[in-house]
């Protein structure tokens, strides 16, 4: 104590300098990886925004092959405009992956007509719903990527003391899958098909 | 047997570690290559590598577009439109901040080929644009095996388009991000106050006072907690390798089988 080259306030201000520096420093890296969510999500939203605007070009003009196929088309049409409605993330997120479904069904459909294959523009817009089908399952990967190394940083020692002391939640995993994956039912009830 | 000659133990220990850690780049199915044709197969003959090469360091030169063709015997397990995803992303194919990289890949076993279009280039090779041409100048010439023949009509197709409709943006400069060196500076700052205050106190105390009766550390006085907005690390450097300047894409473009 009364040695004046151990003073314990050096020792204890030098603790508290480095627990407070890791601190900002661990929050800052947080916030960074939250933004990063928010960055992805907002790919995703972009990607499912190209396909939607393709829609309507592309049931024009598909129309005129798949006579047989209206009630697909007309689900697409519906699920669209449910697209561009839907104002919250989780009604994104249903209206897209009832969305995918949707035009997965009409890709393996449409191999079902010579015609529609040998039209070229027609070929080309499905190049663009392909591409934009591709483009989503990328942007989604990443999105839940970027959600996984949030979600695992905010919850593993040390870290997760300061996500807890700073209320940092966890992010929403984009689980489409389960949706896409089922085979969907062209129901013949979509309003206007009567 | 341990017991006997620790430091060896210890270094084969150090050894499999390092072997633990580097596996996953070791056996990564995911391949780095390098700008211009990657023939894992060889189905190209030496002429029409030589043509390949020299029509991509063109579209390097005149419009710094990076292009890059891989052709594998198979791409499983995954589908060929992930797994261009993948190698694009692995090796970071175009200009960092332009990401006008191009990527071919085609599965000779598989049947499949895929062109991956980085997100800089989207705007002039749209999917659609290169679906067309690749129905046009690959497909045809793929079914017939002839590999060379049709990546070079295809590529000419893509240099033609790139240099009527492409405009490069201004290189990104590689020297230091300003923005990231000004995040530290309020860290700095804060240190800096933060070490005088402990000297002050320390002084204080040296002095014969008590803490708790020091002008600004007093302790009924409320703490002084930091409140730092801002900050945030930038995106750390481009990882690339195999001569690419670190772009990126987003699943754009076109595939299919032959």
């Amino acid at each position: 104590m009364s040695n004046p080259s151990i003073n314990p306030i050096y020792i204890i201000g030098g603790v508290l300098v480095i627990v407070l520096i890791w601190g900002v420093l661990t929050y800052n890296g947080l916030v960074a990886q939250s933004a990063a969510v928010d960055g992805q999500w907002a790919q995703v939203q972009t990607a499912y925004q190209r396909r939607a605007d393709l829609i309507p070009n592309l049931v024009s003009s598909v129309n005129k092959y798949m006579r047989y196929e209206g009630g697909l088309l007309e689900n697409i049409t519906a699920l669209r405009s449910q697209w561009a409605n839907a104002k919250t993330p989780e009604d994104q997120i249903a209206a897209g992956s009832a969305m995918d479904s949707a035009i997965s069904r009409l890709l393996v459909v449409s191999e079902n007509y010579p015609d529609l294959k040998a039209d070229t523009s027609v070929s080309k817009l499905m190049d663009e719903l392909a591409g934009s089908e591709n483009r989503i399952s990328v942007e989604r990967m990443r999105y839940n990527d970027a959600v996984k190394s949030y979600n695992v940083a905010i919850h593993t020692l040390p870290t997760n003391i300061v996500a807890g002391m700073m209320g940092l939640k966890d992010r929403p995993y984009f689980q489409a899958s389960a949706e896409a994956q089922k085979v969907p039912v062209v129901n013949d009830s979509v309003p206007g098909m009567q | 047997m341990s017991g006997s000659n620790p430091p060896r133990t210890w270094r084969l220990a150090a050894f499999a570690f390092a072997f633990l850690l580097l596996a996953p780049f070791l056996f990564s199915d995911v391949p780095t290559i390098h700008p211009c044709l990657n023939d894992q197969v060889g189905v190209v003959n030496a002429a029409d590598a030589a043509s390949i090469t020299a029509l991509c360091n063109q579209v390097e030169r005149n419009k710094a577009v990076e292009m890059a063709v891989l052709i594998v015997n198979t791409t499983q397990p995954e589908d060929i439109d992930q797994y261009a995803v993948d190698v694009f992303a692995k090796n970071g194919i175009g200009k960092k901040g332009e990401s006008n990289g191009l990527l071919m890949v085609i599965a000779t076993t598989d049947r499949t080929w895929r062109v991956e279009v980085g997100y800089g280039l989207e705007p002039v090779l749209p999917d659609g644009k290169v679906g067309s041409i690749a129905r046009i100048y690959l497909i045809p010439q793929l079914k017939t095996g002839n590999y060379g023949q049709g990546i070079i009509a295809t590529l000419t197709q893509f240099e033609s388009v790139i240099n009527s409709d492409y405009t490069p943006g201004k290189p990104v400069s590689s020297g230091i991000n300003l923005g990231g060196l000004l995040c530290i500076v309020p860290f700095i700052l804060v240190i800096i106050v933060i070490f005088w205050a402990i000297f002050s106190m320390a002084k204080h105390v040296k002095k014969g006072g008590k803490i708790s009766n020091h002008p600004y550390f007093g302790w009924n006085r409320p703490p002084r907690g930091g409140n730092f907005g801002g900050g945030g690390f930038s995106g750390g450097g481009g990882f690339s390798s195999g001569g690419f300047g670190g772009g990126s894409s987003g699943g754009g473009g076109a595939s299919g089988g032959f």
